[in-house]
């Protein structure tokens, strides 16, 4: 540990010179990587702090060239696991005075997929070799009714105070993550895409019920939204179960017990959904029909 | 040109990447006037403008970093109006500056305790009325540090995981006082929080010098995951909610033992 006046506080600045100074050089080519949780938010002054530096990837050169250059500039591995089937997760730690742990991910981050959409208001920022993007505070907004760790919802709730997001754009990004989820439980995949539309639907609405009505008054549309595509599942447990047994798991929820109590009717209905949405449109719009009159179950 | 505006929007656009649109929100300024204020930082060389790329179509941002300049015009800024301030209130670095200070750097940006509600742009101000906290402060700085062991029993309080976390290294600190810590612990009422914290760290002098309170105290807002190692501390400490010991290992991990 250093002695009083060794260290300062590091800000996005010393992060940039990070980047810059230390990663660059070790890098052969130009790197795009993605900032994500609390790194982002404070590039964007949506946050106070952060302790570690978060990235994710969109193309897998870029994730492996920059784990390589980290690597080479004294960082070793010190996590490697799949949070889920298609998703790396690396954390590479150097004990120092300057970024001490980053955590990176490919090729999707919390299962949150990287789209146009979702990158259309990003702003890259050149630091050196690396090609740095922000999201904007509304995909960053969305990202974070994720993880339902009571830091995540601190990050929430202060987005909410600083700068509150636009209603309209979190709904879409939202309806686009899920509509991609659901285009997946037709076509031929190694994953069940029937786990990532529950994790999704019921994160989301768990993160706006976790926030407290004082802070979800301010963002009733989504509100609204988060309550109506968890209802729609019409799921057996109620959300309040499945926060605590999300939030007692840490993440590793077993889905296939959440599937079995609600019968193989949930992917019927969101195949079913998908189709006929396929059908009328041609689109991967996400509207599904709740038979009127019948409220959603398990809230 | 007002220096207090002028290092508000210079402090801001130092600890983020911002644009001109960004630093209208957060100083709640007229467009024109933050306008008028960046030509004139970047005519003084303290601002450049860079302009950012961007993913699709649309004209892409253009982002105002502070020059090295700049930085230097900010921290001399942040002590004046340390002084400024310190005529009026009782104020000390904020927790992230005195973390930074002590050992534990976070990412983020200038931050100041107060014993009072203060409009003090660009400073993220954390109200503590408690005096324990600014008693023996270290002089640095342009301005005071709370003491190692000030900061400990605070942040042991604060509700704040990861500021915990951090508390739990600084129990191992050399220049620690187990005494004096026993003393702010009891004026926070921190006691077997830090005790707590002092056994997840394995900082057996402080552990050995905290004596145990009846009362219960509560750590963290929420229940964490159950952790038997923590869950065992947290009985015998009599701590409610406590953090996992996973998180104070992280820490341990990063910024290493004193010494």
């Amino acid at each position: 540990m250093a002695t009083p006046g060794d260290r300062a506080l590091l800000t996005v600045r010393e992060l940039g010179s990070w980047l810059d100074r230390d990663v660059g050089p070790a890098l052969r080519e130009e790197t795009e990587a993605v900032a994500h949780g609390g790194t982002a938010l404070t590039m964007l002054r949506l946050k106070a702090s952060t302790k570690d530096v978060d990235f994710g990837f969109r193309a897998g050169e870029d994730f492996e060239r920059f784990v390589a250059a980290l690597k080479a500039t004294g960082y070793r591995v010190t996590r490697d696991f799949r949070p889920n089937p298609r998703e790396t997760y690396l954390r590479l730690e150097r004990r120092g005075p300057l970024v001490s742990a980053v955590d990176l991910r490919f090729p999707t981050w919390n299962n949150w997929r990287l789209t146009e959409l979702v990158l259309r208001r990003a702003r890259v920022i050149p630091y050196g070799q690396v090609r740095v993007v922000v999201p904007d505070r509304d995909a960053l907004f969305l990202f974070k009714t994720y993880p339902l760790r009571e830091t995540d919802l601190d990050d929430l709730r202060a987005i909410l105070r600083v700068s509150p997001p636009d209603q309209a754009r979190v709904i879409a990004l939202f309806d686009e993550q899920d509509a991609i989820h659901r285009s997946e439980l037709l076509a031929e995949t190694i994953h069940e895409p029937l786990l990532n539309i529950l994790e999704l639907r019921v994160r989301f609405a768990a993160s706006l019920r976790l926030l407290g009505p004082s802070y979800r008054r301010r963002i009733p549309r989504i509100a609204r939204r988060a309550r109506i595509r968890f209802g729609e599942l019409q799921l057996r447990p109620s959300l309040t179960d499945l926060i605590r047994r999300l939030r007692t798991t840490e993440g590793v929820m077993t889905w296939e017990d959440v599937m079995a109590e609600s019968g193989d009717r949930l992917r019927e209905r969101l195949t079913k959904g998908e189709t006929r949405t396929r059908a009328r449109s041609g689109t991967t719009s996400t509207r599904s029909k709740r038979r009127p009159g019948r409220p959603p179950r398990g809230d | 040109m007002n220096e207090d505006i002028a290092l508000h929007i210079l402090s801001l656009a130092s600890s983020g990447t911002l644009g001109t649109r960004d630093l209208v929100e957060a100083t709640g300024r007229s467009p024109n006037t933050v306008v008028r204020y960046l030509r004139e930082l970047e005519a003084r060389g303290l601002v450049r403008r860079r302009p950012a790329g961007k993913i699709g179509a649309g004209r892409p941002r253009v982002l105002c970093e502070v020059t090295d300049a700049g930085v230097g015009r900010v921290r001399l800024g942040e002590s004046g109006l340390f002084a400024k301030l310190d005529r009026g209130a009782r104020i000390a670095w904020g927790p992230l500056r005195s973390f930074a200070f002590w050992g534990v750097s976070f990412i983020g940006w200038s931050d100041l305790f107060a014993d009072r509600p203060l409009d003090a742009p660009p400073f993220e101000v954390v109200v503590e009325r408690n005096p324990a906290l600014y008693e023996g402060a270290v002089a640095a700085d342009g301005g005071r540090y709370p003491s190692l062991e000030a900061l400990a029993a605070w942040a042991a309080g604060s509700g704040n995981p990861r500021f915990a976390a951090a508390a739990a290294l600084l129990l191992r600190h050399p220049r620690l006082d187990p005494a004096r810590l026993v003393e702010r612990g009891a004026r926070f009422g921190s006691v077997n929080r830090l005790g707590f914290l002092a056994t997840l760290a394995g900082a057996t002098a402080a552990a050995r010098a905290l004596p145990r309170k009846p009362r219960w105290e509560t750590m963290s807002s929420e229940p964490g995951r159950p952790d038997p190692a923590a869950d065992r501390a947290a009985a015998r400490w009599r701590v409610r909610n406590p953090i996992p010991r996973i998180l104070v290992e992280e820490m341990r991990a990063l910024y290493g033992d004193p010494g």
